[in-house]
C-alpha cells in the first residue's frame, strides 16, 4: 500500500538533486492527502467545466480558488507552482480544461484528472508519465483504482492508438518477469514481456480492459484510459502465500493462445507440493508426470522425452548447460526447487534461440532475489539441509541470491538391507550464487554461479565423484521500447572420476568431463503488437576429458592412460518471428543455422573402408595439429510453428522442428550414471538429426479453469549412439569399433485434462507412445538383433498420470498422485548353458544366453503417492507460518522392478538358496512414510 | 533477514527401500543352442571338446549331451586330428591317444559335423604364452554383508589374502589370456580328546582342492595398441571366517585349527580375441550384481558358427592355447606381514588325512 512513499529514499546530498526530491515528496504528499482526504463529491465531470465570468485578467490560483469549494471540485498544487498562469476574459465560456491545455502548454506544468472532479497540478519533468499512471491507480485507502489515465492529457485527441510500455516485475521482490503476458480482452491484443520483464504494446487510445498474468501469479485486471503514448509498470503478487494448494498456471488461456507448442510450464508451487519420496520435491520427478516425460524406474537419473535418451536433453540454468542434472543415484535434481522462478520444458519445437540436443530442452530460471528486503528460507532434514539468502544489494538497485545445500545421508543408507547400498557412503552439496544490478531503466547486468560436487561410494567397491561448475555473466539493455537485447557469457563445466578398487591389483582411477565456454547475443525486436522478431548468435567452445586413467594404491598395476582431449567449436545464428495472420491464425517461424568444427590436434584412426571398421581394418592414423579442421559438420535447424484460432478458447496448432546434436554421451546403461562420457561428433560419430511433428488441439473451459489438449507427434533421430553387446565404453582410444548408428522413429498421441481452480485442482494425463531403434553397418552379425528394428529402452506404449490436490477445509488439503505406466523393454535369458571354463571342474560355472535386445517387457509400473498438509496460520500477515506435511511414497508398497539380471551366488534363504537365479531389483518396494514440519517467519 | 524458512523433516518410518525378488520369466519357446567349448593347447593337458544342447531358461541344469557327432581339428599346414566321443561322457570328445599338442604359431580350427550340419571355428593361432615372473599376496580384509535370522543386514570380515602374479607382456605373446588357478591350504589343528586329561594332539594335513578358480581373464588389452598394459592379476582368497589366522604357523596355540600358508598354481592360458572376448563375457555375467550403474545386458558371443546355415544356434568357444605355469608358497604372518617364494610344484598332499604327531620333515616352515 502506499508504494510511492514507502519506497521513496534519498539517495544523493547533491543539492539540487535533494531539492527536486523534496519538490517530488511534496507534491507526492499533495497527492497522497488529497487521496485520503478526498470523499465522494457531487460535482460534474471537470471535463465538461466551463470557464465563466472572467471579466478582466485574473490568475488561475485565483480563479480555481473560488470555484474549488463553491461546485466541489478540488485543484490540488505546489505554492506557487500556477503564480504565472492567468485567465483572460476571452476565455470566458471556454471548457477549463481547453484553457488549462493552452496555457501550461509553454509552462512546463500538467496535470491530473482524478475522479472526474479533481485536478492536480505538477511540474512536467517532477512527474513522468510512470509517476502519473502510479499515483493514478492509488486509491484513498491504498487500493487501486480500476481506471487509469494513460499520457498526456494535452495531447488528448492526437492519437488514434498508442504505446504503453512498462515492466511487469514481483511485487514482492522487485524482480522483472519474463514471460508475463498483457492480454488486452476487448481487442483481442497480446503482448509478452521480454527477458528483461519489458513490455511493449500497442493499443486503442480510449478505455480498455488490460489483464496483466504470470503463471504463478495473481492476475491483474487494470481498466485504461489510453490518451498518449504511455508507461506503466505492473507489480504481480504470487497467487498464494501459504503452502495450500496446486497452482499450475494463472494464465490459464496461455495454452491456447500461444503458437509455442509441445511445452510445459511449471512454477515451483507445483512441484513443491507434489507427493515425493522422503517429502523432498524433485523437479526431475515432477516433470515425469506430465505427458511424453518418462523416468527409467524410481531413482533413474534423468528423464526422457518422447522416447529420446537423456542426453538429448538440454538442461539450462540461467542459460547455462548443465552436463549432470543429479544428485545421489538421482534421488534429487541439482536444482533446488525453492531457487526457480520460472521452468520450461519444450518437448519439441523448441524456440530457434535454443539449440544442441535432439529431444528437448529444459530452460530454467532461477529467482532474481529480492531488490526490497532482505529474506531467507531453510531446510533442515533427514537427508539434507539448505540454507539460501537474498535480497537487495542496494535497494531496489541490486539484489543477491545465495543458496547452499548439503546432504548427509550415510546413516540412512546403512538401514538398507542390502549388501551393496548397506556399504554405499553417499554425500552431496551444491552452492549457488546470483547478484543481479539495474543500471538504470535499461540497463541490467546479472552474475550467477553455481557449484556442485557428489560423491558416492558404491558397495565399498567403486567411489564416485562428479562436479558441476557454471557461471555467467550477462546484460541486457532496452535500446528503446521495440528493441531489446542481451549479452552474455557463461562457463560449463562437469568433471566426473570413478575409482574401481574391487580389485586392488587393478585399482584405478578414471576422470573424464567436458568444458563449454561460450557467449550468446541476442535480439528481440517487437515492432507492433502481434509481431516479434528474436535474432541472435550462440558461439561456444568445447574441450572434450574423454578419459584419463591413473593406478590407485600402492598395489595397482595399472600404468597411467590418457586419451586425448578434444576440441571444437559450435555457432550458430537464428531468427525467429512471431507474427499472425488476420485474427485467426498465429505462427512463429524460426530458422537456426548452427556449424561445428572439431579442431586439432586430433589423432584420428583410419581404416580400410569406413563401412567395415573394425581391429582387422584398421590401417593408421592421421595426425591434425593444433588449429586443424578435423571435421566439419551444420544444417539449418527449422522450428515453424503455427496456431489457428478455433472458438473463443480453443486452437489448432501445428508444428515442425528440426534439432541437431554434436555431442553424445557414451554409455550403455539406461540411467545416466557417473562413468558416462560426453564425446565430439567427429569423422565416424555423426552428429544426431532429430526430425519432428507435431498436432495438438487445446480447449479451455470456464474461464480457463479447465484445460485440455491433445497432442499428436512423429520424430525421427538420425544418428543415435548404440553399442555393441559387449562393448567397452571407458577408455576406448577406438570406440568407433564399438558403437552403431541408429535411427530413432517415436510416434505417439498425448492427453492432458487439468484443473486449475477450485477447491479440487490437479491434471490427468495419458500418452500412448511407442519408440523403436534400428541400426545399420556392414557387418550383419554386429547389428542388434541383427538389425531388425527393436523398442527402445524408453519403449512405455501406456503413461498415465493422475495428480490432485483436495481442499478439505481452510487447514487441511490432500494430495495423491497415481502413476501407471506399461514396463519398459527388457532383454531375458532364455536359454542355460554350461561351462567348462575350468579344467579342474567338469563344469564350473553355468551361463544363460540373452533374448534379442529388449524383446521382452518388466512388469508394469505404477504407484500412488498420497501426502496430507495441516496448516496451522491461517492469517495473512502472520510473522511465522507453520504447517505439517504427512506424506506416503509407494502407499502400497508396490515392487516396481527397476531392473533385471541373472547372478550367481552363494545359496541364501533370499536366493531361495539357488547358486544361480534370475532376479528383480526394486529399488523402493515398500511404502515410505515422511512427515515434515515446516515454520516460515 | 526478516523471513527465514526452516523445514525439519522427521522420517517417521525407516524401513527397507530395496528389495531383490527371485523370479522366472516369462520367455517364449525357443530352439536349443548347440553348445560347443573346445580346447587344445601346448602341454599334456587334455585336448577335449564339449558338446550338449542348451535347455530353456526355466529348465533345470540338466543338459542333453550331443553323440554321435563328428568333431576334427585341423591346422593350416593340412594335419588333422579327429576327437572321439569318451565312453564315459556323451559329450566329451578327446583325442584318445593323447599325443596331439598345438604348436605356437600354428593355425587350428574346429570342424563338427552332427546329422549333416556343418560347424566351424574361426581359426585359432596359438600364441606364445608370457612367462609368469612371481606370485606375491598381500593382507587383505574383505567385510561383506549378510542377514541375520531377522532379515537385517550382518556385516562380517574375513582376513584374507590377495594373490598377485607378475606376469612379462612384450611382444610376440599373447595378449589375451584365462586364468585358473588351485590352492593347497597347509594347516595344522590341535585334536583335543576331552576328559579330565586333556590330550593335545597335532593334526597336520594339507586340504585338498581348498581353493580353485577359473574363468578370469585378464591382463588383456584388445584395444591398445598390442603392448599389454596390465602386467598383475589378482585373485582373492579368503578364509570364509575359518582359517585365516595370521602368524598361526608360528604358534602351536589351542586353536582348532590354524591356516599356515597356501600353496598356489597358476595357469596362464594364451587366447585368440574372440575366445577372449567370450570369457569375458561369461565373467561379466557370473559377476553381475544387478547394481544401479551395471551395463546394459548383452549376449554372448563366441567363435563358432553353423556353416550350413547361419540361422541356426549355436554358440560357443574354441581355443588354442599356450599355457604358462608357476606355483608358489604364500603366507602371512602375526603383524600381517606376508611371504611367499615361489616353489617348483606342489609338495606331498596328505589330502584329508592326519598327520597326527609332530610336524611332517617336509612341511614348509617360512622364515619369518
Amino acid at each position: 500500500m502506499h508504494t510511492f512513499l514507502q519506497c521513496e529514499v534519498l539517495q544523493s546530498v547533491d543539492f539540487l538533486m535533494l531539492q527536486r526530491r523534496l519538490n517530488l515528496i511534496l507534491i507526492k504528499s499533495v497527492v497522497f492527502w488529497f487521496l485520503l482526504l478526498s470523499g465522494d463529491l457531487h460535482a460534474q465531470d471537470i471535463n465538461s467545466l466551463r470557464l465563466s465570468g472572467i471579466k478582466e485578467k485574473v490568475s488561475a490560483e485565483q480563479y480555481i480558488s473560488n470555484i474549488d469549494k463553491s461546485l466541489g471540485y478540488r485543484f490540488f498544487y505546489a505554492d506557487g507552482l500556477l503564480s504565472n498562469v492567468y485567465f483572460n476574459e476571452s476565455d470566458s465560456g471556454k471548457l477549463l480544461i481547453d484553457v488549462l491545455n493552452e496555457k501550461l502548454a509553454d509552462k512546463g506544468i500538467t496535470y491530473l484528472i482524478y475522479k472526474e472532479t479533481n485536478i492536480v497540478f505538477v511540474k512536467r519533468e517532477q512527474l513522468d508519465l510512470r509517476d502519473r499512471a502510479r499515483y493514478a491507480q492509488i486509491d484513498e485507502n491504498g487500493g487501486y483504482y480500476s481506471t487509469v489515465d494513460i499520457g498526456d492529457p494535452m495531447l488528448a485527441g492526437k492519437y488514434k492508438t498508442a504505446t504503453l510500455k512498462g515492466f511487469i516485475r514481483n511485487g514482492k521482490t522487485g524482480e522483472p518477469l519474463p514471460g508475463a503476458v498483457i492480454y488486452i480482452e476487448d481487442a483481442d491484443i497480446g503482448a509478452v514481456t521480454d527477458f528483461a520483464g519489458f513490455y511493449n504494446v500497442q493499443l486503442p487510445v480510449g478505455k480498455s480492459v488490460i489483464i496483466f498474468s504470470y503463471v504463478g501469479f495473481e492476475e491483474r485486471e487494470i481498466k485504461m484510459n489510453m490518451i498518449s503514448p504511455g508507461e506503466f509498470d505492473v507489480e504481480l503478487f504470487e497467487s498464494t502465500i501459504a503452502i495450500d494448494q496446486v497452482v499450475i498456471t494463472s494464465n490459464s488461456d496461455a495454452n491456447v493462445t500461444s503458437t509455442e507448442i509441445s511445452i510445459i510450464r511449471l512454477d515451483a508451487k507445483t512441484i513443491n507440493n507434489i507427493p515425493l519420496l522422503m517429502g523432498e520435491p524433485d523437479l526431475m520427478k515432477a516433470m515425469t508426470l506430465l505427458p511424453g516425460i518418462q523416468s527409467a524406474g524410481d531413482l533413474a537419473s534423468g528423464f526422457n522425452v518422447r522416447g529420446g535418451s537423456a542426453d538429448q536433453n538440454l538442461v539450462l540454468l540461467d542459460d547455462v548447460p548443465v552436463y549432470n542434472s543429479n544428485h545421489l543415484f538421482g534421488m534429487y535434481s541439482v536444482i533446488d526447487t525453492r531457487i526457480i522462478k520460472n521452468l520450461e520444458l519444450y518437448k519439441g519445437g523448441a524456440p530457434a534461440r535454443f539449440g544442441g540436443r535432439a529431444s528437448s530442452v529444459m530452460d530454467v530460471e532461477l529467482d532474481e532475489g529480492n531488490y526490497k528486503k532482505f529474506e531467507g528460507n531453510g531446510a533442515l532434514g533427514i537427508f539434507s539441509s539448505k540454507l539460501s539468502l537474498q535480497g537487495p544489494i542496494k535497494k531496489e538497485k541490486s539484489s543477491f541470491v545465495i543458496g547452499v545445500r548439503m546432504t548427509y545421508s550415510d546413516w540412512i543408507l546403512m538401514k538398507v538391507p542390502d549388501m551393496d547400498i548397506y556399504k554405499s557412503r553417499a554425500s552431496f552439496y551444491d552452492f549457488n550464487t546470483k547478484l543481479n544490478f539495474i543500471l538504470n531503466h535499461k540497463n541490467r547486468v546479472s552474475f550467477f554461479s553455481y557449484l556442485s560436487t557428489d560423491h558416492f561410494n558404491l558397495a565399498g567397491e567403486t567411489d564416485y565423484r562428479y562436479t558441476n561448475r557454471l557461471g555467467s555473466l550477462k546484460w541486457n539493455q532496452i535500446a528503446n521500447e521495440k528493441l531489446t537485447y542481451s549479452l552474455s557469457v557463461f562457463a560449463s563445466n562437469y568433471q566426473s572420476e570413478a575409482t574401481d578398487i574391487e580389485n586392488v591389483a587393478n585399482a584405478s582411477t578414471v576422470t573424464s568431463g567436458i568444458t563449454q565456454t561460450g557467449t550468446k547475443f541476442r535480439l528481440l525486436f517487437m515492432p507492433g503488437n502481434k509481431h516479434s522478431v528474436d535474432g541472435g548468435l550462440d558461439v561456444n567452445y568445447f574441450i572434450f576429458s574423454p578419459g584419463e586413467k591413473k593406478p590407485y594404491g600402492s598395489v595397482s598395476s595399472v600404468g597411467n592412460e590418457k586419451l586425448e582431449n578434444e576440441q571444437s567449436v559450435q555457432a550458430a545464428a537464428y531468427i525467429q518471428d512471431v507474427f499472425s495472420l488476420g485474427s485467426i491464425i498465429s505462427v512463429s517461424a524460426g530458422l537456426r543455422y548452427s556449424q561445428y568444427l572439431l579442431l586439432g590436434p586430433a589423432q584420428v584412426n583410419i581404416y580400410e573402408n569406413e563401412e567395415e571398421i573394425s581391429a582387422e581394418t584398421f590401417t593408421g592414423t592421421d595426425e591434425f595439429s593444433s588449429g586443424d579442421i578435423v571435421k566439419t559438420y551444420g544444417g539449418f535447424e527449422p522450428r515453424v510453428s503455427a496456431r489457428i484460432n478455433v472458438g473463443a478458447s480453443s486452437s489448432l496448432k501445428l508444428g515442425y522442428s528440426r534439432n541437431i546434436q554434436y555431442l553424445h554421451i557414451l554409455s550403455n546403461s539406461t540411467v545416466v550414471i557417473p562413468t558416462d562420457t560426453w564425446i565430439s561428433s567427429n569423422t565416424y560419430i555423426k552428429p544426431a538429426v532429430s526430425d519432428q511433428v507435431v498436432m495438438g488441439f487445446f480447449r479451455n473451459y470456464h474461464k480457463g479453469g479447465i484445460e485440455t489438449s491433445v497432442e499428436l507427434y512423429y520424430k525421427i533421430t538420425e544418428n543415435v549412439l548404440e553399442f555393441k553387446d559387449g562393448a567397452q565404453l571407458v577408455m576406448n582410444e577406438y570406440i568407433e569399433r564399438d558403437i552403431l548408428s541408429a535411427a530413432l522413429q517415436a510416434y505417439g498421441i498425448e492427453f492432458l485434462l487439468r484443473k486449475n481452480s477450485g477447491r479440487l485442482t490437479g491434471w490427468l494425463s495419458y500418452a500412448y507412445s511407442r519408440s523403436f531403434l534400428t541400426t545399420s553397418g556392414a557387418v550383419t552379425e554386429e547389428l542388434i538383433n541383427d538389425g531388425r528394428k527393436f523398442p527402445s529402452n524408453y519403449d512405455k506404449p501406456h503413461d498415465l498420470s493422475l495428480v490432485s490436490t483436495f481442499k478439505i477445509s481452510r487447514r487441511f488439503t490432500v494430495s495423491a498422485t497415481f502413476l501407471y505406466s506399461t514396463g519398459r523393454p527388457a532383454t531375458f535369458p532364455e536359454s542355460k548353458i554350461p561351462i567348462f571354463g575350468n579344467p579342474y571342474s567338469i563344469s564350473a560355472d553355468h551361463l544363460v544366453q540373452y533374448s534379442d535386445r529388449n524383446k521382452y517387457r518388466m512388469k508394469d509400473y505404477h504407484r500412488m503417492d498420497i501426502s496430507l498438509i495441516w496448516d496451522t496460520s491461517l492469517k495473512k500477515n502472520k510473522k511465522i507460518y507453520t504447517s505439517w506435511i504427512l506424506s506416503i511414497y509407494n502407499v502400497y508398497g508396490r515392487k516396481n522392478v527397476y531392473t533385471n539380471f541373472y547372478k550367481k551366488e552363494i545359496p541364501n534363504r533370499r536366493n531361495d538358496y539357488r547358486k544361480y537365479a534370475f532376479y528383480e531389483l526394486s529399488v523402493i518396494g515398500i511404502p515410505i512414510p515422511s512427515l515434515t514440519y515446516s515454520i516460515r517467519f | 533477514m526478516r523471513r527465514i524458512k526452516i523445514i525439519f523433516s522427521v522420517i517417521v518410518i525407516l524401513v527397507t527401500f530395496s528389495c531383490y525378488d527371485v523370479t522366472l520369466p516369462d520367455i517364449d519357446e525357443t530352439d536349443p543352442y548347440l553348445v560347443v567349448e573346445g580346447k587344445i593347447t601346448t602341454n599334456s593337458t587334455v585336448h577335449s571338446v564339449h558338446l550338449c544342447n542348451s535347455r530353456s531358461f526355466d529348465y533345470g541344469f540338466v543338459f542333453p549331451a550331443v553323440s554321435n557327432a563328428f568333431v576334427q581339428v585341423y591346422d593350416n599346414e593340412g594335419n588333422s586330428v579327429i576327437f572321439h566321443e569318451s565312453d564315459f561322457e556323451g559329450w566329451y570328445y578327446t583325442d584318445p591317444k593323447d599325443e596331439f599338442r598345438a604348436e605356437i604359431g600354428k593355425t587350428y580350427t574346429l570342424h563338427i559335423v552332427i546329422e549333416g550340419v556343418v560347424y566351424e571355428s574361426i581359426p585359432q593361432t596359438v600364441v606364445e604364452s608370457a612367462e609368469i615372473k612371481n606370485i606375491y599376496c598381500e593382507y587383505d580384509r574383505e567385510t561383506f554383508v549378510t542377514e541375520d535370522a531377522y532379515g537385517d543386514p550382518w556385516p562380517i570380515t574375513n582376513d584374507g589374502i590377495n594373490i598377485i602374479a607378475e606376469t612379462d607382456g612384450i611382444l610376440p605373446h599373447s595378449n589375451f589370456y584365462l586364468y585358473s588357478w588351485l590352492g593347497f591350504e597347509q594347516h595344522h589343528s590341535v585334536l583335543d580328546y576331552g576328559g579330565p586329561n586333556f590330550l593335545h594332539l597335532y593334526c597336520h594335513r594339507r586340504l585338498h582342492a581348498k581353493y580353485q578358480g577359473g574363468l578370469v581373464t585378464g591382463n588383456a588389452d584388445e584395444y591398445g595398441n598390442y603392448e599389454m598394459r596390465n602386467k598383475k592379476i589378482l585373485f582373492i582368497v579368503t578364509d570364509d571366517m575359518l582359517d585365516f589366522i595370521p602368524g598361526a604357523a608360528d604358534s602351536m596355540e589351542l586353536i582348532s585349527t590354524q591356516f599356515q600358508g597356501l600353496f598356489f598354481e597358476l595357469n596362464q592360458w594364451s587366447l585368440s580375441a574372440d575366445a577372449f572376448e567370450f570369457y569375458k563375457g561369461a565373467e561379466e555375467q557370473l559377476n553381475a550384481g544387478g547394481r544401479l550403474f551395471d551395463p546394459a545386458i548383452s549376449q554372448l558371443t563366441g567363435n563358432i558358427f553353423c556353416k550350413s546355415d547361419l540361422t541356426m544356434n549355436v554358440l560357443g568357444v574354441f581355443y588354442a592355447a599356450d599355457i604358462s605355469v608357476k606355483h608358489a608358497y604364500l603366507y602371512i604372518n602375526l603383524e600381517n606381514e606376508t611371504y611367499s617364494e615361489l616353489i617348483d610344484g606342489f609338495p606331498n598332499l596328505y589330502l584329508d588325512s592326519c598327520y597326527v604327531g609332530s610336524r611332517p620333515q617336509d612341511w614348509y616352515v617360512p622364515p619369518i
